[in-house]
């Protein structure tokens, strides 16, 4: 994949990545060539070691008091309530996963095989989830599984192929929801994994995944363009 | 402040739900973490609410540190820095822009005493941006530090938006090559 681009493409890209100065097209898709690509992730790697130098000179401050309480409480609170009845505020996490935050979920997949490996796999906060996506006429098969404590939704194109010149563009259509995309197919790869954004995580369980076909580069529109070619519920099983 | 082992340490036992080791973490790292908050958001309320968020995702996300291949303070300034900065472009959004005064953001860059002393053991990036221009220097420092886009960039300088990016870019090719050297 990297072999399309040259290195200072590779390397500028990564950096703009790194400092947020990429659309939110560019950025995601920056997400998808990120994930299939370890070069990409080491440039991008690099960057982030050499920006975060420039907060060297910030100099160290202490936060008030109370902010270690008030994290606690929001971390722990609702298995330990505070005795004194202050802090007995039961706030459930809110999402506030987005732009620069969802990029820095990213940062968290760097090593990508590590992911799925049982070995290095930590207890599950939250069960994968599973989509068969077929085709009417069996022309198209794939099979999906997410797993929301990564946000890495991982693709297996068991039968059916692009169109000669297209691609395939995968969808999120959640309940009462317009299509959603989640990235196009890399090309000629059979097994794909791509980034689901942070603030789509929560709309996967019982959502239909679809995948459709587009132009190469995906659909200009922002929503299914072409034909859709399989689709399939996502659940928990 | 605790070593970087220990902290790599405290930051594996989150992520096996050891709550004294978020303390001990938070107590190791939140003055720096919320040091680059005021750096970015400029403002104590705001800051405070990021470094809360910062630190509630940690947790939240300590299991995956072990397998990203970063430093536990590049890591942990990662997350901070990018949460202060999607703070800074909510803002915007709601507030409007333009209300930052360029002669204040400017002023942190060291005088040339404070970089005689400093030079021998200063970041190699900083090195390597005394050799770019100094509004480009600048540009690369804005967009980390303050989150600027690629439009209040050229708004900032006076130039085209293409422009402003074709010279960052070209920055970053330079900067690279010192980076490397």
């Amino acid at each position: 994949m990297s072999d399309d681009i040259d290195d200072d493409e590779q390397s500028n890209l990564a950096a703009e990545y790194a400092l947020g100065l990429l659309s939110e097209q560019e950025a995601s898709a920056f997400e998808q060539l990120m994930a299939v690509d370890p070069s990409l992730r080491e440039s991008y790697r690099v960057w982030i070691v050499h920006f975060t130098q420039l907060t060297d000179g910030i100099a160290p401050v202490a936060p008030p008091r109370g902010l270690e309480r008030n994290i606690i409480d929001r971390l722990f609170g609702d298995e330990t309530p505070d005795t004194t009845g202050i802090f007995g505020r039961l706030r459930f996490l809110r999402p506030m996963l987005t732009g620069l935050a969802a990029a820095a979920a990213v940062l968290l997949l760097i090593n990508f095989s590590g992911i799925m490996d049982p070995r290095q796999s930590q207890p599950a906060r939250l069960p994968l989830m599973f989509a068969e996506l077929t085709a009417d006429d069996q022309s198209f098969l794939v099979q999906a599984q997410f797993n929301p404590n990564t946000n890495a939704l991982i693709l297996s194109r068991d039968v059916g192929s692009p169109r000669p010149g297209r691609a395939l563009e995968m969808w999120l259509i959640a309940a009462d929801q317009a299509p959603v995309s989640l990235g196009v197919w890399p090309k000629g790869q059979k097994v794909a994994t791509l980034i689901v954004p942070e603030n789509l995580v929560a709309q996967f369980d019982g959502a239909l995944l679809a995948v459709s076909d587009e132009p190469v580069g995906g659909s200009l529109t922002g929503a299914p363009s072409g034909d859709v070619l399989a689709i399939g519920p996502v659940n928990q099983t | 402040m605790a070593d970087i082992a220990e902290i790599e340490d405290y930051i594996l036992r989150c992520s096996l739900g050891d709550r004294e080791a978020f303390l001990l973490l938070y107590r190791a790292t939140s003055a720096k973490l919320f040091g680059v908050c005021l750096r970015v958001l400029g403002n104590k309320a705001e800051a405070e609410d990021v470094l809360q968020d910062a630190f509630v995702k940690i947790w939240q996300n300590s299991d995956k540190y072990q397998v990203n291949g970063l430093s536990p303070m590049t890591w942990l300034i990662t997350v901070t820095r990018n949460l202060s900065i999607d703070r800074v472009r909510a803002r915007k959004i709601t507030q409007g822009q333009g209300a930052e005064d360029p002669d204040v953001l400017m002023s942190e860059d060291p005088g040339p005493e404070e970089l005689a002393i400093a030079s021998s053991d200063r970041a190699q990036i900083l090195e390597c941006m005394q050799e770019l221009d100094s509004d480009r220097a600048d540009a690369v420092r804005l967009a980390y530090l303050e989150g600027e886009t690629y439009q209040e960039l050229a708004t900032r300088f006076a130039v085209p938006l293409n422009t402003v990016r074709t010279w960052l870019r070209r920055s970053l090719i330079k900067l690279r090559e010192c980076l490397t050297r």
